[in-house]
């Protein structure tokens, strides 16, 4: 998959009519590109190259590229056994019992802190972990023997080990938790890690866990784009053994997991503030 | 309360001329130039990108936070916005001709962006949202735009920009797009009038552009897939429901439904047939939890509140005058607020809404409204009883009432909406809530019914001190908190009382923590349900009771229980339902059966044993999904299954022509009679 504004000739703003795809960037409707695989393109505005690259004695100092993107993410992967492994419907004025929840909580429920725009690795949206910080997303459990999980990270450093993944019960004490280990020790060039591994399913609902590893102050770590699908095989293979970082923060997601599966009243009964009501006649 | 938009007094700004609509060209909107930076349209009808913000010298908020930048889009400034809940307004006016826009906003950040239009001639305003368009820089800023909407220009036309969240936002733009065909503003009668088209809604008694509240819809075809975007998208918010939704017996009586709709909703149409498809897919659940909401219908007002509360009852008074429906229940006007009434008085019959009976009617509008609310057991009509008051402005044409003063009932009354004044915001009126309660059984509680979080107890209004009987009213569980303390003070008191009735008849739930003191006051320990969270994909759960029982037996380690080993089970206790769910279901659940419980109401609670996910698209599509059931130690799977009352009781149309609470002197009489001398 392209992501990056690569693989076209710099093509700026003004002449960009023939750089888009359908719809074109005349239209203001909303439109996505593909490269020639298909896969989500994005270029625009200016070119492939960073800011400091472009400019030139000669050229204007450019200050950004244009990309274009699905802005509902990836919903392709219709059978995504996360409620919303994108991170598109995470977030807003909706914040209580969001599918995502951070650990460690302030209070009880937290959303976990969400990035907008083009860091993301699809969509508009996705979830960034602060040093120490973990993250569940939840989801449900397969019939097959296996679950397979692909997630996109991007660590604050080139190294994906930096990132714990895992699937497991949700809400389970102490069950265990079958770690996911990233296709490779260092991120590509956009920095992003691939995280991708095949665990055996479990008698109960799924959740995936992230934790970001480090405690560093500016370790910061985007996590995007993950789908959990049903697998034919429980997996095989030597992985890496969970941190007791990450098995701390997971069971500390459990219980917020446990608290959240109990009764709780519907939207209406706390109506919108009033502030938001009844603003046009 | 009623925040019009203000028609704005800034001058027209610098960029918005007025022979922009004169020479209309194609919505191009705003290009980059080579260095990145955005230059607006030079046609644009409105443009502003922050340089030299006026404020509004009507504006009683802060000044607008404009700041220099570096980073700006456009220009050198841009506009910080740290709201919490009162939104950042602009006022702009718009050119005098009438026109097709798109408006197109870039941020930075996790951005809630609408427009509300109106007319200086105080014809109906709409509400516009602005969504991501896929369009995104290196540096974070993202194009949010609006889909197509028609401007009365001639009328005197301005627009409000509302901003909420804590972003930067720089460059809104409206640019004219005489490629769209232009709606013109037309009166309508009817949720389902169609004059407003397929991609509009009538909303208190005016077209509404509907396709401007809801985001786009993917177009084209996903080269990978070989599929339409749209139906990849619908089959994601398909499998959604499928995959996610947790309730048994819902999934077997209601999914196929809701899965039908959203495969129409994939078949074609505009983008609010899409959402609008949607919405009504979550509706069909049937599910307490399960609801949607949009900024939009919240921002919506309509000019005609009314201010009565209905509720089901037995119109005993007024049968031989119009029929009583087989099958449901009638509806009676539990009580008014002072003001704004159209006419009616505690006692009058609801007789039909646009020629339906009321309960009918509220369900007919399934794929019209938003806030469609209803109970996961079929044979409940609370939910909807309690929001007639809100929906009948807002969708109805006419209503028909059998008046009733002093108990001689007239011939029934046609009331067409459109009949009634617009509200007068200086005419003192005193809005009640609706809360099910003709009277409240003790003393406290406000007026306006606004019983909330609050709680209330004391002695039992009309009874002897020596009588010993207590009340209490109150309306959530929450489990925690102040109304959680006052739940366990009024419990305390009770270690005297002889008998204790509760006024639980708008049950909001809470959490299973909520009900426990008082389920501790009326019977011993015991294990209640265990709640099931949804665990697979394709869980339709147990088959059989053998099946439930086992499910049970799985998970009895962490079933929910209740009930102390000191209960006052000598005690009577009376306990009052009607519009309840969630945790108040738990609440009777684990009181029916007890000693000397006694439950009173008119049909079975919700049955809405569950819990929820939110989900939020930019705030312009709101829901969330009930995934979760609950099972008994018996075996049997409960959501759907409300708590039925030991004694149904309707109120009565000729108890409250007189002021008389049905249920609260039955349940008063029964403490009596139980209570022992």
């Amino acid at each position: 998959m392209s992501r990056q504004a690569s693989g076209l000739l710099p093509c700026f703003a003004l002449a960009l009519a023939g750089c888009w795809g359908e719809g074109g960037y005349a239209s203001p409707a909303p439109s996505w590109s593909q490269d020639a695989s298909g896969a989500e393109t994005s270029v625009d505005a200016a070119s492939d190259s960073t800011p400091a690259e472009a400019a030139t004695d000669s050229a204007p100092q450019l200050k950004r590229t244009v990309l274009l993107r699905d802005p509902f993410g990836n919903y392709r992967e219709g059978d995504n056994l996360l409620i919303d492994g994108d991170f598109e419907w995470t977030g807003g004025l909706m914040s209580s019992q969001t599918p995502w929840w951070v650990s460690p909580m302030l209070i009880s429920w937290s959303a976990p802190d969400m990035l907008v725009g083009a860091r993301c690795h699809s969509g508009m949206k996705c979830a960034v972990l602060g040093p120490s910080q973990s993250i569940a997303g939840a989801g449900v459990g397969t019939r097959e023997p296996g679950l397979q999980l692909s997630a996109w990270i991007h660590p604050a450093l080139p190294d994906c080990s930096l990132v714990s993944v895992s699937v497991g019960l949700c809400a389970g004490i102490m069950s265990a938790v079958h770690p996911i280990d990233s296709v490779s020790s260092a991120p590509d060039a956009d920095g992003w890690c691939r995280f991708d591994g095949v665990v055996p399913a479990g008698t109960s609902r799924a959740c995936v866990f992230v934790s970001n590893e480090s405690d560093a102050d500016e370790a910061r770590v985007i996590v995007d784009d993950l789908v959990l699908r049903p697998a034919s095989h429980a997996g095989s293979g030597l992985r890496r053994l969970p941190s007791p970082r990450h098995l701390a923060a997971v069971e500390q997601l459990r219980k917020g997991a446990r608290e959240l599966f109990q009764p709780r009243p519907p939207a209406w009964t706390s109506p919108p503030p009033v502030e938001l009501r009844s603003k046009v006649r | 309360m009623r925040l019009p938009l203000r028609p704005p007094r800034l001058l027209f700004p610098a960029a918005c001329v007025a022979v922009c609509a004169a020479f209309p060209r194609p919505a191009s909107a705003e290009d980059f130039a080579a260095d990145g930076s955005l230059t607006f349209d030079p046609q644009a009808a409105y443009a502003n990108g922050f340089e030299a913000q006026v404020p509004d010298p009507d504006a009683s908020g802060p000044p607008l936070d404009v700041v220099e930048d570096a980073a700006s889009i456009e220009g050198s400034h841009l506009l910080r916005v740290d709201t919490a809940w009162q939104p950042l307004e602009i006022p702009f006016r718009l050119p005098s001709a009438q026109a097709v826009y798109r408006a197109s906003l870039w941020v930075r950040g996790n951005a809630i962006a609408a427009l509300g239009t109106g007319y200086d001639d105080d014809a109906a305003g709409d509400f516009v949202q602005l969504f991501p368009t896929g369009r995104m820089t290196s540096d974070d800023w993202i194009e949010l735009q609006s889909a197509p909407f028609s401007v009365e220009g001639p009328r005197g036309a301005y627009g409000v920009l509302i901003l909420m969240g804590s972003f930067d936002a720089d460059a809104i733009e409206l640019v004219a797009d005489p490629a769209e065909l232009f709606t013109p503003l037309r009166a309508c009668s009817g949720a389902a009038d169609p004059i407003c088209g397929p991609e509009g809604q009538c909303f208190a008694q005016w077209c509404r552009q509907a396709s401007a509240w809801v985001p786009p819809v993917p177009e084209g075809d996903d080269p990978d897939l070989g599929m339409p975007r749209r139906a990849l998208l619908a089959r994601s918010l398909e499998n959604r429901l499928r995959f996610f939704f947790g309730p048994y017996e819902n999934r077997r009586l209601d999914l196929p439904a809701a899965l039908a709709q959203m495969q129409s909703a994939a078949s074609g149409g505009g983008r609010w047939r899409f959402w609008n498809g949607f919405a009504t897919a979550i509706h069909r659940l049937h599910d307490w939890h399960s609801d949607t909401s949009a900024i939009a219908s919240w921002a919506l007002d309509n000019r005609r509140s009314l201010n009565v509360c209905f509720l089901e009852g037995d119109a005993d008074l007024s049968h031989a005058i119009a029929a009583k429906d087989p099958d449901l229940p009638d509806i009676l006007v539990a009580y008014t607020g002072s003001g704004r009434t159209w006419g009616l008085s505690q006692g009058d019959r609801l007789v039909a809404i646009d020629g339906q009976h009321p309960i009918a009617w509220m369900r007919s509008l399934i794929a019209y409204d938003w806030d469609y609310f209803s109970p996961n057991d079929h044979t409940g009509w609370a939910e909807f009883a309690e929001r007639m008051r809100s929906s009948i402005p807002r969708y109805a044409r006419s209503i028909t009432v059998v008046r009733c003063p002093g108990g001689a009932c007239s011939a029934p009354e046609e009331i067409a909406v459109t009949s009634i004044p617009e509200d007068d915001p200086e005419d003192g009126a005193t809005i009640v809530r609706c809360d099910n309660r003709p009277t409240h059984i003790v003393d406290g509680v406000p007026e306006s019914h606004g019983v909330g979080e609050k709680v209330f107890g004391g002695l039992v209004k009309g009874t002897q001190a020596d009588e010993k009987l207590y009340g209490m009213v109150w309306d959530t569980l929450y489990g925690s908190g102040s109304s959680d303390a006052a739940i366990k003070a009024e419990v305390a008191k009770w270690a005297e009382a002889k008998g204790v009735l509760l006024d639980h008849r708008t049950g909001n739930g809470g959490t299973s923590a909520g009900p426990e003191p008082i389920v501790g006051f009326v019977r011993p320990p015991g294990k209640v349900l265990v709640d099931l969270w949804r665990n697979f994909s394709d869980d339709e759960g147990p088959k059989d009771q053998a099946e439930g029982l086992a499910l049970y037996e799985a998970n009895k380690a962490s079933a929910w229980s209740a009930g102390s080993s000191s209960a006052k089970t000598d005690v009577p206790v009376a306990l009052l339902i009607t519009r309840c769910g969630s945790a108040s279901d738990y609440l009777p659940q684990a009181m029916k059966g007890a000693p000397r419980v006694r439950i009173f109401g008119p049909h079975p609670t919700a049955g809405a044993f569950s819990s929820y996910m939110s989900l939020d698209y930019w705030s312009g599509i709101m829901h969330r999904l009930s995934m979760q059931d609950a099972i008994t130690p018996d075996g049997a799977a409960l959501v759907a299954h409300g708590v039925e009352p030991d004694e149904i009781v309707l109120p009565r149309q000729s108890d409250l022509i007189l002021g008389k609470d049905t249920l609260a002197e039955r349940a008063l009489a029964w403490l009596r009679a139980e209570v022992t001398p």
